[in-house]
């Protein structure tokens, strides 16, 4: 009797924890949502373009189509309620030779942006976790 | 205090002001935008015998920022103390295209002449070359968050004690040099714990060394090569990440040095590093370094504890 009053009392607390994972915001609400994306890629795309490592890569660059994919990416790698439209990571970046020094700059443009709109420390290190793995696929394509 | 000891004595203070204002400009830049190279501490700090790794554990990741089209390198200078005995390690590495790292490091210990006087050997220094190659054979600690595997890396430290008559061989040391050979695993999970980024390393040597290597190698016990553990971990507090707050174990193995008499433990330290940027670094721990030799006491053997401080420029 008692060992089936631990077991339903471990079933419930299951239930508890699966109840709250549920209920947890996605990555993309934790980020602020669309409002808070949209300015950490304006910020990025600020710093990107005033960046003397890469910013010859944004000279020809249609500049809002790029914010509107880069958003919209963000929004369905976090769980957030979009899907990205653009081209996939490795024909977005085929023949433009970026190595990773200048893959790195990036990153270094979008922790500036995370800075810039006060991005918790969670959220901000889980959103580079998600886009960390991307990198093999644009590198020195 | 006579006259030439009070001017070497300003003329130290005035050295560690310069030395420290330096540091502190260096530390003022801003972290990000001023470099090429890989991202900040990506090429961890450099360990007591040269290597890039935390305080006393050689890591996977390569010396400096130099990315697989750069050349990186560190220049480090490190203070370890504890009672009776100081050492001062110092050196250079090269890291070649992320890939490939040699090293070079000088290590001079320092100790009081009566921790080693009753068994004869009244030396008040040791020194010691470490010729270090390293060699990152296979994953990427940062970039591959999408698995579990670590960046793998084998290396090699040829150890070369420049005192192995004074000391090492009279209380009992088999060789006056040694190479170890180590193969280590460095993963940061980013948004690891409580959102904070995390390292995690895990060393594995084959070594001969006594103390390693500032005693000589091999002993009257064993003069195999034995597996050894060593594992680091860290946190980095912020999201610039320029505070690093961990800990580190090495085993060591004991040789059986003076007929057995003599001791040879775990080391351990907590740290904290701070980066500020891809040029400076500066490290303090809190060093555990077990039982060392101490003849003025009844056992040979006393435990110490003590400060470690390290500071590096990177490229």
């Amino acid at each position: 009797m008692k060992k089936f009053h631990i077991a339903l009392a471990g079933l419930i607390m299951l239930g508890a924890t699966h109840i709250a994972a549920a209920d947890e915001p996605t990555l993309y609400d934790q980020l602020g949502g669309n409002p808070v994306v949209t300015k950490i890629v304006d910020d990025m795309l600020g710093h990107l373009v005033a960046d003397k490592r890469i910013s010859s890569f944004f000279t020809n660059a249609n500049i809002p189509r790029l914010k509107k994919s880069l958003v919209e990416q963000i929004c369905s790698l976090t769980g957030g309620p979009c899907t990205y439209t653009g081209k996939d990571m490795v024909s977005a970046h085929k023949g433009m030779k970026i190595n990773s020094a200048q893959f790195n700059a990036l990153v270094e443009d979008l922790q500036l942006a995370l800075a810039d709109n006060n991005v918790a420390i969670g959220p901000g290190n889980k959103l580079l976790a998600i886009l960390a793995p991307m990198k093999p696929d644009v590198d020195n394509k | 205090m006579s006259m030439h000891a009070l001017k070497q004595h300003k003329m130290k203070k005035i050295g560690l002001t310069i030395g420290l204002t330096a540091g502190l400009c260096m530390g003022a830049m801003p972290a990000a935008q001023a470099d090429n190279g890989r991202l900040l501490a990506t090429g961890g700090v450099t360990q007591i015998e040269g290597s890039a790794g935390g305080g006393i554990v050689p890591w996977a990741l390569i010396s400096g920022y130099g990315t697989e089209d750069e050349i990186g390198g560190t220049a480090f200078l490190t203070n370890v103390r504890v009672p009776n005995y100081d050492l001062v390690s110092a050196g250079i590495a090269i890291g070649l295209y992320d890939r490939l790292e040699l090293s070079y490091a000088r290590q001079h210990l320092s100790l009081d002449s009566t921790v080693l006087s009753g068994l004869g050997a009244g030396a008040t220094s040791i020194n010691q070359d470490i010729f270090g190659i390293k060699v990152k054979v296979a994953g990427d600690a940062i970039f591959a968050q999408n698995s579990l595997m670590p960046q793998i890396a084998v290396g090699m430290q040829y150890k070369r004690n420049l005192d192995f008559d004074f000391v090492p061989k009279t209380i009992g040391a088999t060789d006056s040099s040694g190479t170890d050979f180590y193969v280590a695993a460095t993963k940061v999970f980013l948004g690891g714990l409580a959102g904070r980024n995390v390292l995690l390393n895990g060393t594995v040597r084959m070594s001969k060394a006594n103390q390693m290597g500032l005693l000589g190698f091999g002993g009257s016990a064993n003069n195999n090569y034995k597996p050894t553990f060593e594992g680091s971990v860290g946190v980095f507090l912020n999201p610039a990440n320029t505070w690093l707050l961990g800990a580190e174990y090495r085993g060591n193995h004991d040789n059986g040095l003076a007929g057995g008499a003599l001791k040879q433990d775990a080391y351990k330290d907590v740290y904290v590093a701070y980066i500020p940027n891809k040029r400076f670094a500066l490290v303090a721990a809190y060093a555990d370094l077990g039982n060392l030799p101490d003849t003025t006491t009844a056992s040979l053997n006393s435990k110490k504890q003590g400060v470690y401080l390290s500071g590096q420029f990177s490229f």
